[in-house]
């Protein structure tokens, strides 16, 4: 699938006062250089306590460590399925963007990201309800994921999740325009390859809002994170 | 820039400052009723709730619970699934957080309550989640009408693993009835009569259950006490957050004081990025 080119797609421009000064120590102090010499971006990385391991192994999450609501896994390998399931009749205009950041985001990576109506065992299933507790969209590594394993034996941080799930609850569609929809679908198959929560946000999707705005684009230092690992 | 701290909360909340225009905060929303239908895609259980061994009776004070560990309770709330994706809402102004709403209450965890599992697009049939829930006894009152010693419940993504923290915990929360934030689809306007009908089951069944029971407003709104240390064990850490970054260094009174402060005051939060909010009015 060709790339989709972003060249019109802009960061938002809004930024509060204290914003430039934190770009500027996000980017000095958020990286990591690795044994390689690689320069990476430091939101990396699986999180503990995801549902299907949640309640069964109670110790695994690390004493004052967060369980999250949004579980990060790494894709198990460079070649990345994303399969709508009835995906966007909820939440209209969902299903393009999810597309778009597949073909735009992801693709131009070392991943080859790709959308499939057909794929069996996709990496990651989307799913679009009322969901009616409160949140807009996370992803989930189920109970009834299709295959998980660690790219680094006894490194938990490097576990792989085949068969992850986003979801998105249509009660807040109309909250989001056609940037908010972008940000979300970048955001969210962001943590199905491992990325978690930057906060640069004005280059990195990853990011949360600050004053309204927030990055719909991988930062080169998450594409470069994700050349690294796939 | 962001924090005038304590002093300034406290001499607000005597001056009543009006320099700031009113914000409601919440989305109003119309609730539609639904229509009877089986239950067939919706099971719920009972939680447990007499796992603890040593639960408060309500007629402690505060300061008498105020000694379990921060950590340990930090751990505990972690476990507990309030709303932490990507969430509508994130506060800059404690006023507005405040005043969002339905309550704001110092509560120590009971255990597990009720929990329900639903379906969710009927066309994915492995589409199930469950929403668990929380029993917590109220201790302290700081915003909003409940009476303490009295026990709520409140619901979540996923309950916490293991017995109750002692550790006091003061939640920011919404009635799921709270009209600012009842949001709720109409399933006239579904268009696809099989998702329609699966709506229609769904929302009765949910409104069933979470009619008599609170939410965890957002992920800012739990702060772990103990002694003179808060933590709030629910934010992302990398996401920026100024409010809960300087309510963070306060002390549980200080905290208490300053939600205090400012409950009943809608009209203190106007600006966003100020802690606390508001400058005092300025003359001329």
């Amino acid at each position: 699938m060709s790339a989709i080119p972003k060249s019109g797609r802009a960061s938002g421009a809004f930024s509060t006062t204290g914003g430039r000064l934190r770009l500027v120590v996000a980017v000095t102090i958020g990286v990591l250089i690795t044994p390689a010499g690689k320069v990476l971006a430091d939101n990396v990385g699986a999180t503990p306590g995801c549902g299907y391991e949640y309640g069964v192994s109670d110790d695994y999450v690390p004493p004052g460590e967060v369980i999250p609501v949004n579980c990060v896994s790494h894709a198990n390998n460079k070649w990345h399925a994303v399969r709508p399931y009835s995906f966007g009749n909820q939440w209209a205009g969902a299903a393009t963007a999810f597309q778009n950041s597949v073909s735009g985001d992801y693709d131009p990576t070392e991943l080859v990201a790709y959308w499939t109506t057909t794929d069996s065992l996709p990496d990651v299933r989307l799913w679009d309800w009322w969901y009616t507790h409160g949140v807009v969209a996370w992803v989930d590594c189920p109970a009834d994921n299709t295959g998980i394993g660690y790219k680094a034996a006894g490194q938990a941080t490097t576990r792989w999740c085949r068969g992850q799930i986003i979801r998105l609850d249509a009660n807040f569609a109309e909250n989001y325009n056609a940037y908010g929809r972008d940000w979300i679908a970048c955001h969210e198959l962001s943590h199905t390859v491992g990325l978690r929560h930057d906060d640069d946000y004005l280059v990195s999707c990853t990011a949360y809002p600050v004053g309204g705005t927030v990055s719909r684009d991988l930062s080169p230092h998450d594409k470069a994170t994700i050349d690294y690992w796939y | 820039m962001f924090c005038r701290r304590l002093a300034i909360v406290v001499s607000l909340a005597v001056v009543g400052a009006t320099a700031c225009a009113q914000d409601s905060g919440g989305l109003p929303l119309d609730s539609t009723a639904g229509t009877s239908g089986d239950e067939s895609r919706v099971s719920s259980e009972m939680g447990t709730s007499d796992t603890v061994a040593e639960l408060p009776t309500g007629n402690e004070s505060v300061a008498e619970l105020e000694t379990g560990d921060v950590d340990d309770g930090a751990s505990y709330w972690a476990g507990f699934g309030v709303p932490g994706a990507i969430e509508i809402e994130i506060y800059e102004n404690l006023a507005r957080f405040v005043n969002s709403s339905t309550v704001v209450a110092v509560v120590q965890a009971l255990g597990p309550g009720p929990q329900i599992t639903l379906h969710g697009d009927p066309k994915v049939p492995e589409d199930v989640y469950t929403i668990t829930s929380l029993q917590v006894r109220v201790l302290e009152v700081l915003s909003g009408e409940l009476t303490s010693g009295q026990e709520i419940t409140i619901t979540g993504l996923r309950a916490p693993v293991g017995p109750p923290s002692a550790a006091p915990a003061i939640l920011f929360l919404r009635h799921h009835r709270d009209p600012r934030y009842l949001r709720e689809p109409d399933p006239s306007q579904v268009a696809d009569p099989v998702d329609r009908q699966a709506l229609i089951e769904m929302l009765e069944v949910w409104r069933e259950f979470s009619a008599d029971k609170y939410q965890v407003v957002n992920s800012q709104g739990v702060f772990v006490a103990a002694g003179e240390r808060i933590a709030n064990p629910i934010r992302h850490t990398r996401a920026p957050d100024s409010l809960v970054s300087e309510l963070s260094l306060l002390s549980f009174a200080e905290l208490k004081e300053a939600i205090r402060s400012v409950a009943g005051h809608p009209e203190l939060a106007s600006k966003p990025g100020d802690f606390i909010c508001c400058e005092p009015p300025t003359e001329g």
